[in-house]
Parts: structure tokens; sequence; C-alpha cells
């Protein structure tokens, strides 16, 4: 009879048993990768759903949970403000994103074409990226000072009107934008950057051996070649930039009024001012589906074309 | 649906307008005989000696008492860890630890409007029966109205002590409105037409009229009140019906929409700390909303540019409308749960002692809650504000005393800030507002649907 994990050596009926250990190796080092997750990640999943579905009230010594259905699915559906958020978050969302990687490719291109001093720029672009969110909000919020600000200091120096920043409702979600693009944009450009280094060059030399222009091979050849990591580099900035909470909330806390109420922030007033941890729990659940339905689609969708088996 | 605890359903009939409030504040003096004040030069008791008690406070407040709970740890072998929060993250915490019994903390700083939350649910010890097992008792030196804010639902015993004599106030510049000739307003019409005049005289230069918070939330709602309350309405009637949508709420908020006019630029995003800074920096000449902190550092020599040139008093009303101030006072209180309930009640005891409060106030600029130390005649020569801060504390009443309070704070606050910032009409913000607050009190089971 054959035994698990039994190795016949040499065919001569001598048997070397493997340690059970080794036998399960693989699940072994995964385990308190797995257990962590379970703990940190299944569970308050599973218990936001739950609350989702529930009346949750702080009693004394406990939590009590009365199931009321989708009664807070259907608030959610008939609250204008979760609309708006929704609203804002995906503005917030694509705006970001496309300059972020906008600039972050033209800066790679740039750095790329071997101008001088790239060592010392790469490295100062860095730097946005390593400072803490909260400590740029509040730098930002300064600047943005109505009174004392160095934007409205420069605008009146050039004789223009002082600029309300962030209390003028049709700007402030702008300017928050800003100071986003200002911390994200190196983590696009480091990346892409990182791939143009690494493209082969047997194309362009074909390229500028038939004479094409620059555009034209940018357009033909370092496009396409670039064109995976362009595409997860906007994901990866899509999925964060969805999140974004710290920024709007230290300089702002969504305001003016609501106008810059993002589905984060929604989220945490519901359930950390209002206490109202079904409701919060429902809005959680509903942009987690979203955005995880969301990045499926665009991994299945867009990324498909560029998935490679292994090489076994 | 399933009934609603004990609490929400005595919330209604236990309202805490200004005669309950005093009933209950007379009833706690009444009970009391000993003096809370003789344990300033206390020792603990032996059977207290180190142990450690976890104090959760606003983070302001941690370096202010420092040197005050070293110097007690040192002297009783007691340990007294600070962990202080910024405001929103201590409601968060105090929250979650309170109604969960966790024993995370064994102090907590407290503020007012939180009150019907955690003593209403009885989250806190009581401590005057803490104080009955230790032959101890709260003086009559307490400005009742203050202490009553521990004592909820009304009668039920104390489960904070006031530590911090938060009242807003009105404050204006008395050197701007002599120049311009303008009376003390008495009125919100008084305060729109003073406003007016002074940031059209004066605005181009950088002075204007009125200060106010524009800000979601909390500091929206905060100075929205006093106007709200001015005009002889409330949020909510005797029976917990909001009352946003009535012709005195739509006066109010008419006003509050002017007065935001003639606001500095920017008033969308003010907040409590910007607007003492337009107070003491001499930019805004009236404001509703100022609270004792702020007036410390209107009086603050080495702050402020209008020392001397500021005066307060009662928030105004219209006539026929009593006026009021509103209180935010911070208390301390016990969690169910901890383990050393003993120990904290001891250095809460000591710590609310007259010397105590006088040290607080005279070198850390903290508001005391006793009278000797607010008619205390060096404190009053330091902070002649201090009889008009009395004054207003006792004709103070506290925001609605329901435990949903903080929810309602949101809802309203948001709908203000909102109308502020130009998004929706006064209108329809008052009504939006009164509509989703009676959804919630419907919600937690208040209100009949």
């Amino acid at each position: 009879m054959a035994v698990e994990g039994a190795i016949d050596l040499e065919g001569r009926g001598r048997v070397a048993v493997t340690p059970w250990w080794e036998r399960h190796l693989a699940w072994l080092l995964v385990s308190p990768t797995l257990a962590l997750f379970v703990v940190f990640a299944v569970v308050p999943a599973f218990t936001t759903i739950s609350y989702a579905f529930s009346r949750v009230s702080m009693v004394r010594g406990g939590i009590q949970r009365e199931f009321i259905g989708f009664e807070n699915f259907a608030r959610a559906v008939a609250d204008p403000l979760v609309a708006q958020s929704a609203w804002t978050t995906i503005r917030w969302m694509f705006i970001v994103t496309t300059v972020e990687v906008a600039l972050g490719l033209a800066l790679a291109l740039l750095l790329s074409s071997g101008i001088r001093g790239r060592g010392a720029f790469s490295s100062l672009l860095i730097v946005p990226i390593i400072m803490p969110p909260v400590a740029v909000s509040v730098a930002w919020f300064f600047m943005y000072d109505y009174e004392f600000g160095i934007f409205n200091y420069l605008l009146n120096q050039a004789g223009m009107p002082s600029v309300r920043w962030l209390s003028d409702p049709a700007i402030a979600l702008y300017a928050m934008m800003a100071v986003d693009v200002w911390q994200a944009t190196p983590f696009a450009f480091l990346l892409l950057y990182a791939a143009l280094l690494s493209l082969p060059r047997d194309p362009y030399e074909a390229a500028s051996i038939d004479g094409a222009g620059r555009w034209h091979v940018f357009r033909t050849v370092t496009l396409p070649l670039l064109r995976p990591v362009l595409l997860v580099v906007i994901l990866l900035r899509l999925i964060d930039a969805a999140r974004i909470f710290d920024k709007i909330f230290v300089m702002t806390r969504g305001g003016p009024g609501s106008s810059a109420y993002t589905a984060s922030i929604t989220i945490y007033i519901e359930g950390f001012t209002k206490f109202d941890f079904g409701y919060a729990s429902a809005l959680s659940f509903l942009f987690q589906l979203s955005l995880v339905a969301a990045a499926t689609f665009y991994v299945k969708r867009v990324l498909a074309d560029y998935a490679q088996p292994a090489e076994s | 649906m399933t009934p609603r605890d004990a609490t929400s359903a005595a919330t209604p009939r236990s309202r805490f307008d200004r005669r309950s409030l005093l009933k209950g504040a007379a009833g706690i003096a009444a009970a009391t005989t000993g003096a809370a004040s003789k344990r300033s030069a206390f020792a603990a008791p032996a059977f207290l000696q180190g142990s450690t008690v976890v104090f959760a406070l606003g983070q302001d407040d941690a370096p202010k008492i420092q040197p005050l709970v070293d110097e007690y740890s040192s002297a009783n072998n007691v340990t007294i860890e600070l962990q202080p929060n910024p405001f929103a993250s201590l409601l968060e915490k105090l929250t979650l630890n309170l109604t969960q019994a966790t024993g995370a903390y064994d102090i907590v700083s407290m503020d007012d409007p939180w009150m019907p939350q955690f003593a209403g649910g009885q989250f806190l010890m009581n401590l005057q029966e803490l104080m009955d097992q230790r032959g101890m008792a709260v003086d009559e030196d307490f400005v009742p109205e203050l202490l009553a804010l521990g004592d909820f639902p009304a009668g039920t015993g104390l489960r904070g002590i006031p530590w911090v004599g938060n009242v807003q106030v009105f404050a204006w510049r008395t050197d701007v409105l002599e120049d311009m000739e303008i009376a003390k307003p008495e009125t919100w019409d008084d305060v729109l037409a003073a406003a007016q005049a002074i940031t059209d005289a004066r605005g181009a230069e950088g002075l204007y009229g009125i200060g106010l918070r524009g800000q979601a939330g909390n500091p929206a709602a905060t100075s929205f009140l006093p106007v709200l309350r001015g005009y002889g309405t409330d949020l909510f009637d005797e029976n917990w019906e909001p009352q946003l949508e009535t012709p005195e709420a739509l006066a109010a908020m008419e006003t509050q929409l002017a007065l935001a006019k003639l606001a500095p630029p920017g008033v969308e995003n003010v907040g409590h700390a910007e607007n003492g800074i337009n107070m003491y920096e001499g930019i805004i000449a009236q404001s509703g909303d100022i609270w004792p902190d702020q007036l410390l550092q209107i009086y603050d020599p080495e702050l402020s540019k209008v020392v001397g040139m500021v005066d307060i008093g009662g928030e105004p009303a219209q006539e026929g409308v009593s006026p009021a101030n509103m209180t935010g006072n911070w208390l301390l209180g016990i969690p169910e749960g901890s383990q050393n309930a003993e120990a904290a009640l001891d250095f809460i005891v000591w710590f609310t002692a007259p010397e105590q409060q006088l040290r607080l106030l005279m070198d850390q600029n903290i508001p005391a809650t006793r009278f000797s130390v607010l008619e205390n005649p060096e404190a009053v020569e330091k902070l002649p504000f201090l009889p008009g801060l009395l004054a207003a504390g006792r004709n103070a009443l506290p925001r609605p005393r329901t435990p949903y309070y903080n929810a309602v704070e949101a809802i309203y606050g948001r709908y203000v800030a909102e109308a502020i910032a130009g998004q929706i009409s006064g209108e329809e913000a008052l009504t939006n507002a009164n509509t989703e607050i009676r959804d919630l009190m419907v919600r937690e089971g208040v209100l009949a649907a």
C-alpha cells in the first residue's frame, strides 16, 4: 500500500517518509497571514454585513441588534446625501486619477529622456509620498488661507483679488483635489518611470531607422508597450482615490456645507457622530460592493488581455 | 419593532428645562452637607496607594492639568495615566468604551451634551452612592445650575461633577460700538443692524460686524442654537416634536444667513478655534458664540489685540423672549466597569476642590464651576469677565437633553452649514432638518410615526 509522503528511493524498496510539517509547509507558511486575515478582515466583514441588516444600539454592557431586513438599504437609496456623496466620490476618483496619471507619465517621459539632474529630481519627487497625509493637509490648509495664505498673497501681488479656496463650494473640492494630485502624482511617476526604463530598446531602434518622429514613436511604440503598467497604475489610483477621507476631513471636514462629503466621510459621520452603526454598515457594504464590482470588471475586461499564463 | 430601552422611553419625560434643572440642583445641594473642599490637603487612603487610574480627556486639557496630576501622584503614590484625545475622537472612544463597560478608563471627561447618552444609559457610576459609602459629599460651593448637569435623568443621582465651567456668551467690542455710537445689542435685530453698520463702514479695513461658525455639524449647530432660542423657540417642544418648521425658526435662520454674509470671508469653514482667533485678532466686533477658553485668550495680553475692549453678556433675544445662555461644561465621571473606582473618586474629589480649581483658572485659564473661585477677588482682578461668566452660567440652559443629541446636532448642523454655504435655501434647510430629526426620533421610539 502506498504511504502518503513516502518516496521509493531508487526503486530498491527503501522508503523515506517526509515529515508532516514538510508535507504541509505551504499551509504552515501561509497560516499566520490567514489567521490575521480571518480575524481582521473576514470577521469584521461578516459583522458589517450582519449590522447592515440591523438596527444597532449600544446598551449597557453590550450591543443590541434588531433585525430590520433591508430597511437600512432602503434609507440609503432614498437619502439624497448618499447620492450626493457618491457623485462627489466618483468625480474625485476620475479627476484626480486622470491628472495624476497624466502628470506622472509626463514626468516619467521627461526624466527617461536623459535630461540632466534626473537623479536629484526623482529623489525630490519621492518626498510627497513619504509625507503623512494629515501633515500635508495641514500645510495646504494654511497655504489656502484667505487672509494669510501664500496663494492669495501671490494673487494679490499680481493685482488679482483673493480667492476663497476652501470656503467656496464651487472651488473647494478642486482645491483639495490639487493637494491629492501633489501627493499622489509621484506614485504614478515612479511606477511608470520604472516601466519605461525596462522597455526593450529594439522597437525604438527600428522606429529610428524608419525615421519615425517622437510623437509617432510615443503613440505607436511607447504607449502600447507601457499600457499594461499604465492600466495597473490607473486601477491602483482609482481604488485609492475612492477611499479619500483624510485630506478632506482635515481641511474642511467635508465642507463648505456638505459639498465635499465623500462616501467615506458620510459613512464616518453616520457611524461615529450619529452612532448609527446599522446604517453606517449598510453604507459601507454598498460602498465596498460597488468598489469590488468595479475593480473586478476592470481586471476582467481591461487587464485580461495582458494576462499571460505563468511559465511552467 | 422591539421595545426601546427604558432610557429612551424615559427621555421625553425628563426634558431638561431650567425649572427641572434648578429643582435637581436644589435637591443635590440640600442633600449634601459636607465640604469636598476639605479634601484639598488630602492624602489618599493607604489601601489606594500604588493604584493606577486611567483618565481619558480632551487633548487640549491634558497638558494644562499635568502639573496638578503630577502633584497628586507624588503625594499619594497613585499613578494617574492621562489619555488625551481630540474632541471627536474622545466622543467615539467614550461611546465604545463606556457602553461596553470595557474598564479601559477609570475617569472620563465629558462635554455636557454627552451626559444624557452616558448618564442616561447608566454607563457611569452613581457618584453620589460612591460618596455616601465613603462618607463624602458634594458641597454647596458648586454653581447649582452647573452641578445639575451631571444628574440625568434629573433626580437619579450625580454621575458627573463639572470641572470646566464653559458657558456660551455674547461678546462685543465696546470700543467699536462706542466709536460708531451703537448701543449694546439686546435683540438679534440689533445684532444684525450693528453687524451691517460695522461691516459696511469698516469691512474694507478688515473689521467685520459679526463672527460665527459655519462648519457643518457641531460648529454650525452651536452658533445657530442661541439665535433659534433668541427667537422664542427651540429644537424640540415639550413632547420632543422638532420645531424647525416654525415661523420663529425661519426668522432665526434668515437672521443667521444675513449675519453670515457680514462675517469675515471663509465663514463656511470657521470652527471654534477660528472664531476665537477672529475675536482676539480684532477681526470681528460681535459674536454670540464665544466660550470661556476664548475669553481667556481675548484677555491674554501676549495673544490678544483687544484686551480691555471686549465685554460679555447674555445672548440677545427678540422682544418678549427671555434671553438665555447655553452651557458646554465638562464633567468628570467614573465609567461602569472601572476597576479603580475608589481611587478615581478620590482623585476627582481632590481635583475639583476650590484650591485646584483656582490654580487651574489662574495658571491654566480653565474656567471654574465654583462660586468661591469665580468670585475670588484675585481671579476677578486678573479676569474681569468672571462675574459676567458666573451670571451667564446661572442663566444658562443646556442643549436638549436627549441621548440622541449628537445625531440631532449632526443633522441640523449640516443643513445650517449647507444654507450658509449657499447649497440650499434657509427654508429648505429647516424643512429637511425637521424631517430628518423627526425620522430619527421615530426610529428611536421617542415619537410615534
